[in-house]
C-alpha cells in the first residue's frame, strides 16, 4: 500500500520526522517496507502549449513542435512522442534545465534540426515509469505556469506492508485512523459537500438475488457530467499511488477507493438497458467482456451485475466493456457495494484477474461505510465534472447485521501480555480505537466493534490491540527459566547430530540436497526402489518432480559438480530423509550417505599414485565401519557381495542386519561415471539409519582386562583369488577354539608369481586364556587344527610349509 | 701399579671419554677401562702389590676411578644423544598430515547451535514427517479454508491428498495431539513450497520452531526466552524488538527483529540502515489451535516461534544466494569448516 505523505497529512497532523513516522507505523503493525522520494521542484520547467506540429525533414517518427511558453516566447523542439497535437498542454524543459532523472539538457541538433529543449514524458520527470508519450495536462493551464505548481513539489511516499487481517488499512483514511489511535491524536475525514437532491428525482432500482454474496448494493445516479482529464492534484496522487490517470470520472472512483478503501465503479447510464441493476449469479458458460478487453468465461459460482439483458460488470472485480465510461458519457451510475470476500477471491483467482478492487474485496470491505464512500465520490463528481444528483441514493442492504460485540476480561489481557496495565489505560486505548464500551463491570466490559475492524472477532483479538497501543517495547523481558518436561524422548535426533560431528571430524564435508529429484537420476542409481517413487502431481520442474528414494543419486551429482569445478579429491556425507510410496502412504526413512573420490585419505606426500579400486573401497568401508561403531552396531551388520546396477560388477556389497538389507556400498559403475564425467574410483555407501538404530547394542559394561600373556602365530595362506576374507573367517569361526581371541589380516598380496589367479593373505592368530599362561605346546595343537582345515577346505597352501 | 699411576690413568681415561667422538668410540673406551679384560680388573689385581700402608689410599683411588669413569661415560653418552647429526635433522616446516578438515553444512551448524541453546532451558527436540495431512498442516493451525497458501500453486499435494508440509508447525500439532501440557519443544525440519528457485527462494527449505505451553505463559516469557536466544546466538547486548504482525495460528502475532549483528544497531548496508534485522515470526498460540488439539484454552496458554534456517545462515554467514546452500561446492563448504 503506497501512502503519499502529503495526502496523509491532510487527514492527520504529523509533527514527527520521517524516521519517527516510519517507526510509529512499523510499531503499530504497518511495517514500512520502503520510503520513496518522488519528483523535485522542477526548476526551470514550465507548462507549454503546442501551437504547431510540422514533420521533421529527415525522420518519419520525429516531429517539429512549436511551443508557446508565454505571450512572447516560442520555441522549436524536436519531439518523438506519438501523442503530439496542436493545443496540447504539456511540460517543457528548457536548455540548461536538469531533469529529476539527472539528465542535463543541452542545445542539440537532432537529425540535422536544432531542438531547443524538450517536451517531457512522465518517466523523464521521475513521476512514473510511463514513457508512452509526453504528458497531457489539463487544457485550463496557462502556458508559463511553473511545473512545480502542476506536478507538485517533491513527494515522500511510504510503502506499507498491510497484513491480510487489516483490509481497513488499504486506504489513506485507514492509515490515518490507525496513526490517530496509536498516537492519541485526532484525525479528520474529508468533507463531503453533497448537493441537494431534487424532489421527485429518479434513481436506479437495485435487485439483489443473492444476499449472501452481496449483502449491500448502493447505486447513485448523477447527470450532466462532462468527461475531461481530472485536476492535476488528483492525477498526481493517483500516480504516486501507482495508478494511471484516465479521465475525471474513472479517476474519482479510483481516488475515493484509495482514500476510503471502498472499491467503486462508474457506469455510463445510457449503456445500461432498463432501470434496474441486478446482482445475480453468473450462468454457467456466460461470457462477458471486461473493460481491459479480456473475454471472461464465467461459472455458476461467479457473481455479476447485470441489466435487464446482460452482465455489465463482474462483481467486485472489473466493469464490463459494454457499459464503461465514454468521452461522451454524461449520466453516470456510481456503484458502491459489499461482496463476499471468498467469492471475489475465488473468481479473481480462477480468471487470473487481480485488480485493486478485487484485492480489497477479497480481504473484506467495510459494508457499513459503502454509502459514505458513494457520497464522497458523487460529491467529487459533482464538484469536478459538473454533474448533479439525479435522485437519492438507492441503498439495498439485505445483509445488514448489527455491529459485532465482544466481551473483554481485563485480567486475561494482562495475563497474556505479561504486564499489568491499569483498567483506565486500557479503556482509553479502546476509545482511541473507536471500540465503544457498551457496558462495564469490574472484571471487564462489552465492546461494540466498528465495521472497519473485520479482524476483531474474538476476545483474544483484543489482546493485540492493547499490547500494541501500550507498546510492544513495554513488554518486560522476563528472564528465562529452565523447565524440564519429562518423558520426551529425543535421543534419535541427538544421535544424528553426534554422527554429523563425528563424520565432519573425520574429514567429510556435509552436503545438503533438495528432497526433490528427478525420476531419471533415481531410476539409474536406485533401481530397486523404482516402483516406489513418490511422484508429485504438480511439480515446479522435471528435475524436482519426485521425492528422493535414496541419497546416493544426489551424492553422485554432488561429486560430479565438484569434479567439474576442479575439486579432485573430496569426501562428502549427507544425512537426510528418503521417501518410499507404500500402499497406505509415504514411508520416510532417514539415511546417511557417504561419497568419496580421489586420494582424500592419503598422507599429504603420498597423493601422486593413482587410487586403486581396492584402496577406494576399503577406505570407504573403513568409514562405514566407523559409522557402525558410532551407532554400536558393528557386530550386527554383515557385508554381502551383491549386484547393483549403480555399481561396477563385483565391486559392491549390501549391508545386512537382522535379516534386512539396511545399506549398500560400492564403486560407481563405469557407465554412470562416463555419464557424469567422473573418473577414477568413486566410492559410495548408504545406510538406513531408521532401520539400524533400533538394533543398537546396549552401552558397554566392563570386561576383565587380560591377566595373562597371549601367544601369536602368523600364517601366510596362498589362495585362489575367488576365496574371500569372509570365507577364511567363517572357517576359523566354525569350531573356533575358546582361547583364540583374535584373528587379524595383516598382509594381502596378489600376483601371478604365486600361481595363476592366486593371492597371499597373511593372518595373525592371537591365543590367550583368561585363567592361565598358555604353553607353546597347547597353542600349537589348537593352531595346527585350524591351519589344517584352512588347507583342506579352502584349498590353501601355507607359505613356508609343504 | 702405584697410586700416581692410578691417578694419571684416571685423568687419561676422563679426557679420552670427554673427547670420544661417537657412541661406538665411547663403547670401546668403556670396554677398555671398565670391561672384564680392561683397566679396572687390572687395578684391582694390582692392589695386592701395593704396600700395606698405601693400600687404603690406593683402594680409595681405585673406587674413585670406577665411579668417575662410569659417570663420565654416562654423561658423555647423554651429550652424544642430545647432539643432532645432520642426518637426524627434520624439516619442521613441512605441513602436517591431518588432511583437509571436514565440516557440518552451514544450515546444520546453525541448527545445532539453536538446539543447544534451547536445550539448556529445557526444550526437547521433536520431529515429524515431511509428508503430512491437510489437517496438521493447515486446518489445525487455523488457516482459513480459502487461504491462498493452500492453493496448488503454493503447496505440493500428493495424489492421495496428503501434502509436503509447508512449514514445520504440523510438528507442534502432532506433539500436542500426543502429549498433554506442559509442552516445551524445539521442532526442526524441512518444509516445502512451490516457489520457483531464485536468490532468496528454494522449494525445499529448513525451519526450526519452538513451542512452550503451560499455565500463564505470556508475551513477557516469549520476549525473555527470545532475548536469551539472541544473546546466545548473536552476542551479548543484542536487543530484541517485537513488531505486530499477523499469522493465523498465533494471536497476538509479532515479527521479531534483532539488532543488526554487523553494525550493532547503528545502521549499515546489511540491515538497510534500520539497525534491525528480521529474524523470527512468533506469537501467543491462538485459542482455536488449542481447541483443535484438545487443549483447554481457558487454562493453558503458550507461545510459539519459528525461523528459517537458510535465512539465518545467510544473514550470519553473509551468504549472497540461497542456492549456494544446495550446490554443495566443496570450495564453499570448506569455508565454514
Amino acid at each position: 500500500m503506497l501512502v503519499p505523505l502529503s495526502w496523509l497529512k491532510e487527514l492527520i497532523d504529523i509533527p514527527e520526522s520521517i524516521e519517527e513516522l516510519r517507526d510509529n507505523l512499523t510499531y503499530s503493525g504497518l511495517e514500512v517496507e520502503g520510503i520513496e522520494r518522488h519528483g523535485s521542484d522542477f526548476e526551470g520547467l514550465v507548462v507549454a502549449e503546442i501551437i504547431a506540429v510540422d514533420p521533421h525533414p529527415n525522420a518519419d517518427k520525429l516531429t517539429l513542435c512549436t511551443v508557446k511558453l508565454n505571450d512572447e516566447e516560442r520555441m522549436q523542439v524536436v519531439c518523438g512522442a506519438p501523442n503530439v497535437k496542436v493545443g496540447l498542454k504539456t511540460i517543457y524543459a528548457p536548455v540548461g534545465a536538469v531533469l529529476p532523472t539527472g539528465l542535463k539538457l543541452k542545445k542539440a541538433k537532432i537529425r540535422g534540426v536544432e531542438s531547443l529543449g524538450m517536451l517531457c514524458a512522465e518517466d523523464e520527470l521521475g513521476l512514473s515509469g510511463d514513457h508512452r508519450g509526453i504528458m497531457e495536462l489539463s487544457p485550463d493551464l496557462a502556458p508559463g505556469t511553473p511545473a512545480v505548481e502542476v506536478l507538485g513539489g517533491p513527494e515522500i511516499v511510504f510503502d506499507l506492508e498491510v497484513t491480510p487481517n487489516r483490509p481497513d488499512c488499504l486506504s489513506i483514511i485507514g492509515v490515518a485512523r490507525e496513526l490517530a489511535a496509536l498516537t492519541g491524536r485526532s484525525f479528520r475525514l474529508p468533507e463531503v459537500r453533497f448537493p441537494d437532491v431534487p424532489k421527485n428525482g429518479i434513481s436506479m432500482q437495485v435487485d439483489i438475488r443473492d444476499a449472501e454474496s452481496c449483502p449491500r448494493y448502493t447505486a447513485q445516479l448523477l447527470e450532466g457530467a462532462t468527461v475531461a482529464p481530472s485536476p492535476n492534484w488528483m492525477q498526481q496522487r493517483l500516480r504516486l499511488c501507482g495508478l494511471r490517470p484516465i479521465n475525471n470520472l474513472v479517476d474519482i472512483t479510483n481516488y475515493v477507493m484509495l482514500e476510503t478503501g471502498q472499491p467503486l465503479h462508474a457506469f455510463d447510464r445510457s449503456l445500461i438497458k432498463g432501470d434496474c441493476m441486478i446482482v445475480r449469479p453468473a450462468e454457467a458458460g456466460e461470457i462477458m467482456q471486461t473493460l481491459d478487453g479480456g473475454e471472461q468465461k464465467l461459472q455458476a459460482g461467479d457473481l455479476v451485475i447485470a441489466d435487464q439483458e446482460r452482465a455489465v460488470a463482474l462483481a467486485g472485480i472489473m466493469g464490463g466493456a459494454n457499459s464503461e465510461i465514454q468521452d461522451s458519457s454524461s449520466t453516470i451510475l456510481v456503484e458502491s457495494a459489499a461482496f463476499s470476500p471468498s467469492l471475489v477471491r475465488g473468481t479473481a483467482k480462477r480468471l487470473n484477474l487481480h485488480t485493486d478492487s478485487s484485492y480489497r474485496f477479497a480481504r473484506g470491505s467495510d459494508m457499513y461505510a459503502a454509502d459514505w464512500a458513494s457520497q464522497r465520490a458523487s460529491a467529487l463528481i459533482c464538484e469536478l465534472a459538473g454533474a448533479k444528483p439525479a435522485g437519492p441514493l438507492q441503498d439495498v442492504w439485505p445483509g445488514k447485521t448489527p455491529l459485532r460485540t465482544l466481551q473483554c476480561k481485563w485480567h486475561k489481557i494482562c495475563d497474556l501480555i505479561g504486564i499489568d496495565i491499569p483498567v483506565s489505560t486500557m479503556r482509553g486505548y479502546f476509545e482511541r480505537l473507536d471500540l465503544k464500551i457498551l457496558e462495564e463491570h469490574p472484571e471487564g466490559c462489552t465492546l461494540e466493534i466498528p465495521g472497519f475492524r473485520s479482524d476483531l472477532t474474538r476476545p483474544v483479538d483484543l489482546v493485540e490491540e492493547i499490547a500494541r497501543l501500550n507498546g510492544l517495547d513495554k513488554i518486560p523481558v522476563r528472564p528465562p527459566h529452565a523447565r524440564i518436561v519429562p518423558n520426551v524422548n529425543d535421543f534419535e535426533i541427538r544421535i544424528r547430530i553426534r554422527l554429523m560431528h563425528n563424520l565432519a571430524s573425520r574429514g567429510f564435508l556435509e552436503s545438503l540436497n533438495y528432497s526433490l529429484s528427478s525420476s531419471e537420476v533415481l531410476n539409474d542409481l536406485d533401481e530397486s526402489n523404482r516402483d516406489r517413487q513418490v511422484i508429485l502431481p504438480n511439480p515446479i520442474s522435471q528435475d524436482q518432480s519426485v521425492l528422493r528414494t535414496s541419497l546416493l543419486p544426489q551424492m553422485v551429482e554432488t561429486l560430479a559438480f565438484n569434479k567439474a569445478h576442479q575439486t579432485e579429491e573430496v569426501a562428502f556425507f549427507e544425512i537426510g530423509k528418503t521417501y518410499l510410496q507404500r500402499e497406505d502412504g509415504v514411508e520416510e526413512h532417514e539415511r546417511v550417505c557417504l561419497g568419496t573420490m580421489g586420494p582424500w585419505k592419503r598422507p599429504l606426500l603420498d597423493k601422486q599414485a593413482s587410487v586403486s579400486d581396492r584402496e577406494a573401497f576399503t577406505d570407504l568401508r573403513g568409514e562405514v565401519e566407523n559409522v557402525l561403531h558410532q551407532l554400536r552396531c558393528t557386530d550386527k551388520v554383515t557385508f554381502v557381495a551383491n549386484e547393483d546396477p549403480a555399481f561396477a560388477p563385483g565391486q559392491s556389497a549390501e549391508l545386512q542386519c537382522a535379516g534386512n538389507v539396511i545399506g549398500r556400498i560400492g564403486l560407481l559403475s563405469a557407465k554412470i561415471k562416463t555419464r557424469f564425467k567422473l573418473s577414477g574410483p568413486v566410492a559410495l555407501a548408504e545406510i538406513n539409519l531408521d532401520m539400524l538404530i533400533p538394533e543398537r547394542s546396549l552401552p558397554p559394561t566392563m570386561q576383565p582386562v587380560p591377566g595373562f600373556p597371549s601367544i601369536t602365530r602368523d600364517v601366510a595362506l596362498i589362495l585362489d583369488r575367488s576365496k574371500t576374507h569372509q570365507m577364511v573367517l567363517d572357517l576359523v569361526n566354525h569350531q573356533r577354539p575358546k582361547d583364540l581371541v583374535q584373528v587379524t589380516l595383516f598382509d594381502l598380496f596378489e600376483s601371478d608369481k604365486l600361481g595363476e589367479n592366486k593371492k597371499s593373505m597373511a593372518y595373525r592368530f592371537t591365543y590367550r586364556n583368561p585363567k592361565k599362561t598358555l604353553t607353546d605346546k597347547s597353542v600349537e595343537k589348537m593352531h595346527l587344527r585350524i591351519t589344517q582345515r584352512l588347507i583342506s577346505e579352502l584349498n590353501a597352501t601355507i607359505v613356508g610349509q609343504d | 701399579m702405584q697410586l700416581e699411576d692410578l691417578q694419571s690413568l684416571t685423568q687419561q681415561a676422563l679426557s679420552e671419554i670427554e673427547a670420544a667422538p661417537s657412541a661406538d668410540a665411547l663403547e670401546n673406551l668403556r670396554v677398555q677401562y671398565l670391561g672384564r679384560k680392561g683397566k679396572l680388573p687390572e687395578i684391582m689385581a694390582s692392589l695386592k702389590d701395593v704396600a700395606p700402608e698405601d693400600r687404603p689410599a690406593f683402594g680409595q683411588g681405585a673406587n674413585a676411578f670406577k665411579v668417575q669413569v662410569t659417570s663420565a661415560i654416562q654423561s658423555r653418552k647423554d651429550d652424544l644423544l642430545s647432539t643432532a647429526t645432520p642426518a637426524d635433522a627434520l624439516d619442521v616446516t613441512l605441513p602436517g598430515n591431518a588432511g583437509q578438515p571436514g565440516s557440518l553444512h552451514p544450515i546444520h551448524q546453525i541448527l545445532a547451535r539453536v538446539i543447544n541453546i534451547f536445550d539448556r532451558i529445557g526444550f526437547n527436540v521433536a520431529t515429524g514427517p515431511d509428508v503430512d495431512t491437510v489437517f496438521n498442516n493447515f486446518d489445525a493451525l487455523n488457516t482459513p479454508a480459502d487461504h491462498p497458501s493452500r492453493d496448488e500453486q503454493d503447496t505440493f499435494y500428493l495424489k492421495d491428498g496428503s501434502l509436503l508440509r509447508t512449514q514445520t508447525s504440523p510438528i507442534q500439532i502432532r506433539h500436542m495431539l500426543n502429549n498433554p501440557p506442559p509442552v516445551r519443544i524445539i521442532a526442526p525440519g524441512r518444509a516445502y513450497r512451490r516457489d520457483t528457485p531464485d536468490a532468496t527462494h528454494s522449494a525445499t527449505f529448513h525451519q526450526v520452531e519452538g513451542l512452550y505451553v503451560a499455565e500463564k505463559v505470556s508475551m513477557a516469557d516469549l520476549k525473555g526466552d527470545l532475548t536469551y536466544f539472541a544473546h546466545e546466538i548473536v552476542g551479548k547486548n543484542t536487543q530484541v524488538r517485537f513488531r505486530p504482525h499477523f499469522f493465523p495460528f498465533t494471536e497476538p502475532s509479532v515479527e521479531v527483529d534483532f539488532t543488526c549483528h554487523v553494525c550493532k544497531g547503528k545502521g549499515c548496508r546489511v540491515c538497510k540502515n534500520s539497525g534491525w534485522i528480521e529474524i523470527l515470526g512468533a506469537g501467543m498460540v491462538d485459542p482455536q489451535v488449542f481447541e483443535n488439539v484438545g487443549y483447554n484454552p481457558e487454562t493453558t496458554s503458550g507461545y510459539a516461534f519459528g525461523m528459517g534456517l537458510e535465512r539465518i545462515a545467510m544473514i550470519m554467514l553473509e551468504i549472497d544466494d540461497i542456492r549456494r546452500l544446495y550446490e554443495n561446492d566443496a570450495r564453499f563448504l570448506r569455508q565454514f569448516a
